[in-house]
């Protein structure tokens, strides 16, 4: 564990001067960190070379720039409001002053750059941060080991370019799989959380020598074949499992000085940018979904620690991480979420959610919201879920289904009647059926949900000590602590869950659920004239010709990232 | 200056229910209830509710204070934040809606003339400090409850405060706070408050059920129609 130095250090004056490389900017954590930085300290000479990977056209669709992406982020993207409404018409060159855009991708050696860029960035990089990853639970194991695993170990090699290697890279607590119980912040190398040695090389390997292709029924295979070794191993998914690695094949290095940061589950932002803006789908989002809905029984285990943690939060805490490698006081391992400080329990969530149902729809005119309000979420035990268990639902659905499927006018009623309203009888039964398909279709829905969230909420309870993050906050001094607030310990869970994430996941993950987009923020009637000077130097970035502006469309939003 | 040596201040001291809205502590006892988790629950906790109206008139004479406690039974086992949320939705729904007009007026008044304005009620601090907050009372006396381990224990701290009490605790309240009960005023509004408004100064019935009308026809206290 950490101690506390006497004097307290100013994260300002260690970010003065600095130039950081930082990958994974498009993400939820990647726009807040960044944003949180530019804002909260305007007058530190700070730059930042975002990689951003550009984006190939698909068919007749024109593709994305790398600059493109990240002048539509800044335009649009609520992550950027508190900035836009800072600087206002003054943004380019606020921006120029700080950013430099290069087409970059971790997935590639040395991601993606050049020779001659790599050894112009080392010249006066301080630092790169690895904010990439794909947080899919289950994706396509190549993509994952493309971006997760090699993409860490591409940033290492990014950063022992550098004339000071150092790496700060984001993983996350769930690394410590099934092992359960206190997680310490320390990494474990070459043990599985089953406490058995594995071959790192050997895993990677193996992923790599599954059939590749891009067929639906290839990748199925490739999932299920990675995701039961990742289980075997004693990690609940394959994001989980490929984080491990990353982390195990950046440890394993001693050309970089690394800090491994480990967030807990990321959720919606508590002060920065706003309060409740969250961005794509978070892991609470389906769950709190389905209990704010008609879903009254959770398959969880009550009593377990649901560890989430504000993004901003996080970004901040990262902040303190970034200034101590800066300092070369780098802590190899901080874990930033709440379950040894401030817990927060699955009960607490399921509860707090039919709460926010009771508020939300007190004064609604339906009358299926008004009963559904005073029906109240509860955690059912997942080995025993009761009788109206998922499967025995669908069971019923599809019994009713080819029930109302056999309903065939002509042969159930005399054919006097069956040629007055036969038809109309065939044309109801048409619809019920479709309605009893649809029905199994969403409770099949239902059914993967509970399946790939299980591993959080019901098979393991998990407590991630967060002493040292905590120690290296407390180096800070008040003025600093007060800019990047990393104060888990004073969430107010009722006020956080009731009034800023279950609103901020209904504004923004829910549409994602019914197949809609959250609409972003206004674009600016004038483009952005932002120049990109790296780029302008002759680094791997577009062209700096002022990009144009994506066609907009009818209502007013734009393609996203 | 020490506060001994300046006269005691006036205070103004209302009661919730009745004088500042309708609604009773039963009332908010009962909607916390039926705001359980399950529908099983609520009936459960209903039915103890329901014994506390007899409860309440056999004790009459001992203070009620037995019938006010068996009423919040039914939050026992609730979590802390269930019954902070419920409270703060009762509050929201039921009386902040309900509160009179001339009761405000009569507050302002109180408020003007300098007097320390005082919330009585034998209803739960989560409930009555919103009142208080919105209405800028800054002394509330009501019942408190208790909570162990973040649930309800379904209990209330004691001593209970009762309407039937409500003489004792204001003699008790005027000397912990330096108060002269000769020159405050307090208003109440059912007979239980009968003991509370002989021991001050300017007492005053608002709305008054009958038996305290008939109270302050005697002894020519003035009455407020609501």
């Amino acid at each position: 564990m950490l101690s506390v130095s006497d004097a307290p250090v100013s994260v300002l004056d260690t970010f003065a001067g600095r130039h950081l490389i930082v990958t994974g900017f498009t993400g939820f954590l990647g726009k807040v960190w960044v944003g949180m930085l530019l804002d909260r300290m305007p007058e530190v000479d700070l730059r930042l070379t975002l990689l951003i990977r550009s984006q190939p056209g698909k068919g007749a669709a024109s593709g994305r720039s790398a600059l493109d992406r990240f002048i539509e982020i800044v335009e649009t993207s609520p992550a950027f409001r508190p900035i836009r409404e800072r600087h206002g018409d003054d943004l380019a060159r606020f921006l120029d002053a700080r950013i430099d855009v290069l087409d970059g991708d971790v997935g590639k050696p040395m991601c993606g750059l050049a020779e001659a860029t790599v050894k112009r960035l080392a010249e006066t990089a301080d630092a790169v941060i690895n904010v990439a990853g794909l947080t899919d639970f289950d994706p396509d194991p190549i993509a994952s080991l493309q971006s997760n695993v090699f993409g860490a170990d591409n940033a290492a090699d990014l950063a022992a370019q550098l004339e000071q290697p150092r790496l700060v890279h984001v993983s996350t607590c769930f690394v410590a799989g099934a092992k359960g119980g206190r997680v310490p912040e320390r990494f474990e190398p070459g043990k599985t959380p089953k406490g058995v040695p594995y071959d790192l090389d050997g895993e990677i390997a193996a992923i790599r020598s599954l059939p590749t292709g891009h067929r639906k029924k290839l990748q199925k295979i490739r999932v299920e074949a990675v995701r039961g070794r990742a289980t075997a191993l004693g990690w609940p998914n394959i994001y989980t499992y490929s984080k491990a690695l990353a982390e195990a094949l950046v440890a394993r290095r001693d050309d970089i000085q690394l800090s491994i940061s480990r967030p807990a589950i990321i959720e919606c932002a508590l002060h920065y940018p706003f309060p409740g803006w969250t961005e794509g789908m978070n892991t609470a989002a389906p769950l709190a979904w389905l209990n704010g809905h008609w879903w009254r029984e959770m398959p969880a285990v009550a009593a377990n620690h649901f560890d989430i943690i504000p993004v901003d939060l996080v970004a901040s805490g990262m902040v303190h991480v970034v200034a101590a490698a800066l300092r070369n006081q780098h802590v190899e391992v901080t874990q930033q979420g709440c379950s040894d400080i401030n817990p927060f329990f699955i009960e607490n969530a399921i509860e707090l959610t039919g709460l926010w149902s009771r508020k939300r729809f007190r004064n609604s005119k339906r009358i299926s919201r008004r009963v559904m309000r005073l029906m109240d979420p509860v955690a059912v035990s997942p080995s025993n879920p009761g009788l109206f268990r998922v499967k025995n639902l669908r069971k019923v659905i599809g019994g009713a289904k080819s029930l109302v499927d056999r309903v065939k006018a002509d042969a159930l009623l005399p054919p006097s009647l069956a040629s007055k309203v036969g038809a109309g009888l065939d044309a109801y039964a048409y619809v019920a059926s479709n309605m009893l398909g649809d029905t199994d279709r969403q409770l099949s829905l239902v059914e993967k949900l509970f399946d790939v969230f299980k591993p959080f909420v019901g098979d393991t309870d998990w407590i991630f000590q967060t002493s040292n993050m905590r120690t290296l906050v407390n180096q800070a001094s008040a003025e600093d602590r007060a800019l990047f607030p990393y104060e888990p310990e004073s969430i107010d869970w009722m006020d956080y869950w009731v009034n800023v994430e279950v609103p901020g996941l209904e504004r923004w993950s829910w549409p994602i659920l019914r197949g809609d987009r959250p609409a972003l923020d206004p674009k600016f009637d004038v483009p952005l004239k932002f120049t990109n000077r790296l780029a302008a130097d002759g680094g791997d970035g577009p062209t700096p010709k002022k990009t144009e502006a994506p066609e907009r469309r009818a209502d007013g939003t734009t393609g996203g990232n | 200056m020490s506060t001994a040596t300046n006269p005691p201040d006036g205070a103004a001291i209302f009661r919730l229910e009745g004088v500042i809205t309708p609604r009773t502590s039963m009332h908010a006892a009962a909607s916390l209830a039926m705001g359980a988790a399950l529908l099983r629950e609520r009936v459960t906790r209903l039915s103890s509710l329901a014994l506390a109206g007899p409860l309440s008139l056999l004790h009459a004479t001992r203070g009620g204070g037995k019938a006010r406690q068996w009423a919040w039974t039914g939050v026992k086992g609730m979590s802390t934040n269930r019954v902070t949320f419920l409270a703060e939705e009762y509050w929201d729904s039921e009386i902040r809606p309900s509160i009179r007009p001339q009761a405000v007026e009569l507050i302002e008044r109180a408020r003007l003339q300098g007097k320390r304005l005082v919330l009585v009620s034998d209803n739960v601090g989560l409930i009555v400090d919103h009142v208080a907050a919105a209405l800028s009372i800054e002394h509330v006396v009501c019942n408190r409850l208790v909570f162990s381990d973040c649930r309800a224990t379904g209990e209330l701290q004691s001593p209970i405060v009762g309407g039937e009490r409500s003489g004792q605790w204001a003699r008790q309240f005027a000397h912990e706070h330096h108060i002269d009960l000769g020159r405050s005023v307090a208003y109440g509004a059912q007979a239980s408050d009968a003991l509370l408004l002989s021991a001050i100064g300017s007492p005053c019935a608002v709305g008054p059920d009958l038996a305290l009308r008939r109270m302050a026809v005697d002894h020519d206290w003035p009455v407020v129609e609501v």
